[in-house]
């Protein structure tokens, strides 16, 4: 399966269902909300720029606590939102409360508090359904504005990656019930009960739809329990099964231990200054891991890294390892620290760049990934796919706080030879290394000899602007490219 | 530039219609067949060979028995068999020298007890565009067959099957050209043989009878010494601030930019990055590189080399260096592949490797990281492939390769390391390793592979040291593996480490 095969369920139109409405509990039914979201996205290749303005619609339902819950994908870049019951023709104005597009999960806030009148909470199911329970989605599909129901049977329970960030994999539920766009957001319920949020589909295959279960929903209602969204923990461990009897002799691992040999540690995540390559991971929190990995949860096999999924950034986890010819306990508190170096596809955040004689530098992310189309056949193309996938493991992240590229030119004479330096990665400008957009604003103040000398990795040739026609046209360039302002720098950092 | 190619484009299809295929009565011109029978190794199981192919082209006879051709024809040959035109009869012919980086290769017949001095016929040098020629060629029947064609440009330009920078003639054609070599004449004199043909422009790229001339030379003045290469990387100057600030006065209308010198020559080659040529024997380099050639007009100045000079001869190189003209001795040599971090091996040469526990360790070439075809940026290993295209401006020593552990052969010993493929390689048993020499040099020494360490893992994978030799006898049985290692060439011995680069390969103008 691949990710581009997934397909997220948010409806821009109209059609009918061709499916029996099957009777669910009328209470699920009337907390059922549709969704109205005004989404505008930005363009990370023109990133003062934001796309003409779209509308989408999706599913909620609301929860305790007069809230109602939804997909992150439902309102994202939100201009502007509306909310409305079943069989209602009221709209109300709604807002978004907090946002995990780590989970693509979203909870709404609704100002006029008679939106709630004769709206119940639902109920959530304290455990996963069995394979093959009969479960019941429903949802507003295809712009429709009566509420639809359809059926199906849990045919899988797996780890599976989240479309809307591209990255983060959960714990998802496979039904095979129909969720089509629009159903996004809305309710899978069983026994009257929800067991999950309906969130994504697979083009690829027959009756293949996808729904949050309800251990993420928890973790996430719990994560914004203190008013703030911190999103899952990263352990942040690279590892290798301890399966090979010379990786055990090797490391002198005594008989009768089994876990998982650390074989490199994120230098963004919560095992940094606690856990080093080399040790073997024996047990979590009581867990006794596996030579595959895995640890015996709820009675059945599962991979260690579960234990991270049911956890909060703040928790505490008591590690069992052995290093150095001893088994040996560790604390490791997790936490979500801010990792610049994470390639999530990006919402609700104002690009940032800065523009220097119609040269457009921006941080590396996955939307500018994502606006080149030449195939990366090109050396600075290709760079920028390495960095994105080994930055951090080949140690590109020490000289760098973000990845400084010049994405675009305004083109105009005084940059007229920069075209083979466009994706190039920034390393100094006039001498000074460049670790963070800051940096290129300030490099750029001051001209030695008149010119402006800006280096690229992996590049002899340097780039050389005359530091006075620079000064004396970029207020043309601007205007003539009808740009704002020429920087836009910290406004939103990447999640 | 455009009329005058589309006005010799019309000239070239008015001949089509006037002037019909001849078949010549009688060859006085000796082109022959030149049957391939080839097997490429396998450049993903580089033990094993592809199934046999065939190629078709043609050759010159330039005597009785020795006969010249392209190398691109005969690469990773098998069996070649020569056939003269209405004969039918297949002989067996050998390679006496080929030479990727000129694509030619000289062959003599099986039956010649002794090989005869060979000549090149009359030829012609290469002159003005818009020269009327012929071209020969044989059709499948053996038959004998003459098109018209016109040379419509000459251009240094990169070779159809080899990433090396030679002046090479366009040809608009009437004649379908079924196959390389096929000799081309301009008024009974060999003008010089084709490379390659595109029939959806009717195009052939001509390799002149210059460099036929002195390959053959070459070859019959044993030690083969090959054309020689300004072993530079450079590009056109044509931006005017980097001109002022690189320090090229304002009087000086030309100059090129050094972007990086070849590997191996850091000794005998003074020049370094962001240097600017400005002349090479007294002989002006304009600021895009051309040169004006006293035969052929302006052309790129690795012309200049590859076409009067030799390996080992030197040049009086002016250039500028931090502001400051000066005039440096640059001594010529022949390109080696073999010198860079990843050698390009595009005539496809079996590449060493080392089969371990099952561990599959090779050196990186471009032959191996571009196997997916035309999407192997999307397909190959992000850092296998930024590797090969970063490498022109790598720093490295003499001999230093990429090791790759590019996959294992899945037994029991390997257990727990079946997943790993395309690693970058950085010790052996401890050992930091450069190059699959000093791989083979710890096994060799030690018994075998006991420890491996790969880039971006702080932890060594480890096999069983008892185990190694019957797995290694179940591995080679098993996967049908008949040797377990291939040596690589000597190793380079030089020792200062210096930049690597393509040599002549102009990068884009736009600069």
């Amino acid at each position: 399966m691949t990710l581009a095969a997934i397909t997220i369920a948010i409806s821009s139109g109209c059609t009918t269902i061709p499916d029996r409405a099957i009777p669910a509990p009328q209470v699920v039914q009337q907390s059922s909300i549709k969704i109205h979201n005004t989404m505008q996205v930005d363009r990370f290749n023109t990133p003062w720029q934001a796309s003409p303005p779209r509308r989408g619609s999706g599913t909620g339902f609301v929860i305790a606590g007069k809230r109602i819950l939804t997909n992150a994908h439902v309102v994202s870049n939100s201009r502007f939102l509306e909310v409305q019951k079943n069989g209602d023709p009221r709209r109300y104005l709604a807002r978004v409360r907090f946002t995990a597009h780590d989970c693509d999960l979203a909870i709404l806030d609704v100002d006029d508090p008679d939106f709630f009148d004769n709206v119940p909470p639902v109920t959530f199911t304290d455990a996963l359904p069995a394979l093959g329970d009969t479960v019941t989605a429903i949802g507003f599909p295809l712009g429709g504005d009566r509420v639809s129901i359809t059926r199906g049977v849990v045919s899988r329970i797996d780890h599976n990656t989240y479309a809307h960030s591209a990255i983060d994999q959960h714990l998802v539920l496979q039904v095979d019930a129909a969720i089509n766009p629009g159903n996004s957001g809305g309710p899978v319920v069983f026994n009257g009960q929800v067991v999950g949020v309906a969130f994504q589909g697979l083009s690829a295959g027959d009756n293949i739809g996808y729904a949050i279960p309800v251990p993420v929903i928890r973790h996430f209602l719990k994560d914004i329990e203190d008013g703030r969204y911190d999103g899952y923990p990263e352990i942040g461990i690279d590892y290798l099964e301890l399966r090979n009897p010379a990786m055990r002799t090797s490391l002198g691992v005594p008989d009768g231990e089994t876990g998982v040999v650390i074989s490199r540690i994120d230098p963004f995540g919560s095992a940094q200054g606690h856990l080093e390559p080399g040790d073997v991971l024996l047990g979590i929190d009581g867990y006794d891991i596996a030579e595959d990995g895995t640890i015996r949860l709820d009675g059945n096999p599962v991979a260690f890294t579960e234990i991270f999924e049911r956890r909060q950034s703040g928790d505490t986890l008591d590690m069992r390892i052995f290093r150095a010819g001893q088994v040996q306990q560790l604390k490791v508190t997790l936490a979500n620290p801010s990792d610049p170096f994470v390639f999530r596809n990006l919402y609700d955040i104002q690009p940032e760049y800065a523009i220097c004689g119609g040269l457009v530098f921006a941080p590396l992310n996955r939307e500018i990934l994502k606006t080149i189309s030449t195939g990366f056949s090109s050396v600075n193309d290709q760079r920028l796919i390495y960095l994105s996938n080994y930055g951090k493991i080949d140690g590109h992240h020490r000289d760098h706080d973000a990845f400084v590229i010049l994405i675009t030119r305004l083109p105009h004479p005084v940059n007229t030879y920069a075209e083979s330096f466009i994706n190039g990665l920034v390393v100094d400008v006039n001498g000074t290394p460049i670790r963070r957009m800051q940096d290129l604003v300030d490099a750029f103040k001051t001209a030695p000899n008149g010119f402006h000398v800006i280096r690229f990795a992996g590049m002899t040739d340097p780039l050389i602007l005359d530091a006075g026609v620079l000064e004396a046209v970029q207020d043309d360039i601007l205007a003539q490219y009808g740009v704002p302002t020429p920087f836009n720098i910290n406004t939103g950092e990447p999640e | 530039m455009r009329t005058a190619v589309l006005s010799s484009l019309r000239l070239a299809l008015t001949l089509l219609v006037i002037v019909p295929f001849r078949l010549a009565a009688e060859s006085e011109k000796p082109v022959v067949e030149v049957l391939v029978s080839f097997q490429e190794y396998d450049t993903n199981v580089p033990w094993q060979r592809d199934a046999t192919k065939d190629r078709r082209g043609f050759g010159l006879m330039l005597n009785e028995s020795v006969i010249i051709t392209t190398e691109s024809l005969i690469r990773n040959q098998t069996l070649i068999e020569i056939r003269r035109p209405r004969s039918g009869r297949k002989e067996t012919a050998r390679l006496i020298q080929a030479d990727p980086q000129i694509d030619l290769a000289l062959l003599a017949l099986d039956t010649a007890t002794r090989i005869p001095v060979a000549s090149l016929p009359s030829s012609t040098a290469p002159e003005a565009t818009t020269t009327t020629a012929s071209i020969l060629q044989i059709t499948a029947s053996g038959e004998p067959q003459e098109g018209n064609g016109r040379i419509v440009q000459w251009k240094v330009d990169e070779l159809p099957n080899a990433p090396y920078a030679v002046l090479l003639g366009s040809i608009l054609t009437d004649l379908n050209i079924d196959g390389a070599g096929a000799p081309v004449y301009i008024d009974d004199r060999l003008a010089g043989i084709t490379l390659s043909y595109h029939g959806g422009s009717r195009t052939a790229l001509m390799l002149p009878a210059m460099f036929l001339q002195q390959f053959i030379d070459d070859v019959q003045s044993p030690p083969y010494r090959g054309f020689a290469s300004a072993g530079i990387a450079w590009q056109p100057l044509i931006d005017d601030t980097k001109r002022a600030y690189f320090g090229v006065p304002a009087t000086e209308p030309g100059g090129i930019q050094v972007l990086g010198v070849l590997p191996g020559t850091n000794g005998e080659n003074p020049l370094q990055p962001n240097d600017i040529i400005l002349e090479i024997n007294g002989t002006a380099i304009d600021a895009q590189g051309f040169y004006n050639d006293p035969v052929c007009g302006r052309l790129a100045f690795p012309h200049m080399i590859k076409g009067n000079h030799r390996p080992g001869d030197h040049l009086q190189v002016k250039r500028i260096r931090d502001r400051q003209v000066a005039t440096d001795t640059v001594v010529l040599r022949r390109f080696n592949d073999a010198d860079l971090l990843i050698p390009e091996n595009p005539e496809g040469l079996p590449e060493p490797y080392l089969v371990d526990g099952g561990l599959v360790i090779r050196e990186l070439t471009g032959r191996m990281i571009k196997a997916p075809g035309k999407q192997w940026t999307l397909r190959t290993n992000p850092r296998l492939a930024h590797l090969y295209l970063a490498r022109q401006t790598d720093v490295q020593k003499p001999g230093e390769r990429v090791v790759i552990l590019s996959s294992v052969l899945a037994d029991p010993i390997n257990i727990g390391y079946q997943h790993l493929r395309d690693e970058v390689i950085e010790t052996v048993n401890g050992t930091p390793v450069a190059n699959l020499h000093n791989v083979l040099a710890a096994v060799d020494r030690e018994g075998g592979i006991h420890r491996l360490g790969l880039r971006g893992s702080g932890v060594e994978i480890a096999l069983a040291p008892g185990a190694l030799d019957e797995a290694n006898q179940r591995i080679a049985t098993q996967y049908r593996i008949p040797q377990l290692r291939r040596e690589p060439s000597p190793p380079a011995t030089a020792e200062p480490a210096n930049m690597t680069a393509r040599p002549d390969a102009p990068v884009p103008a736009d600069k």
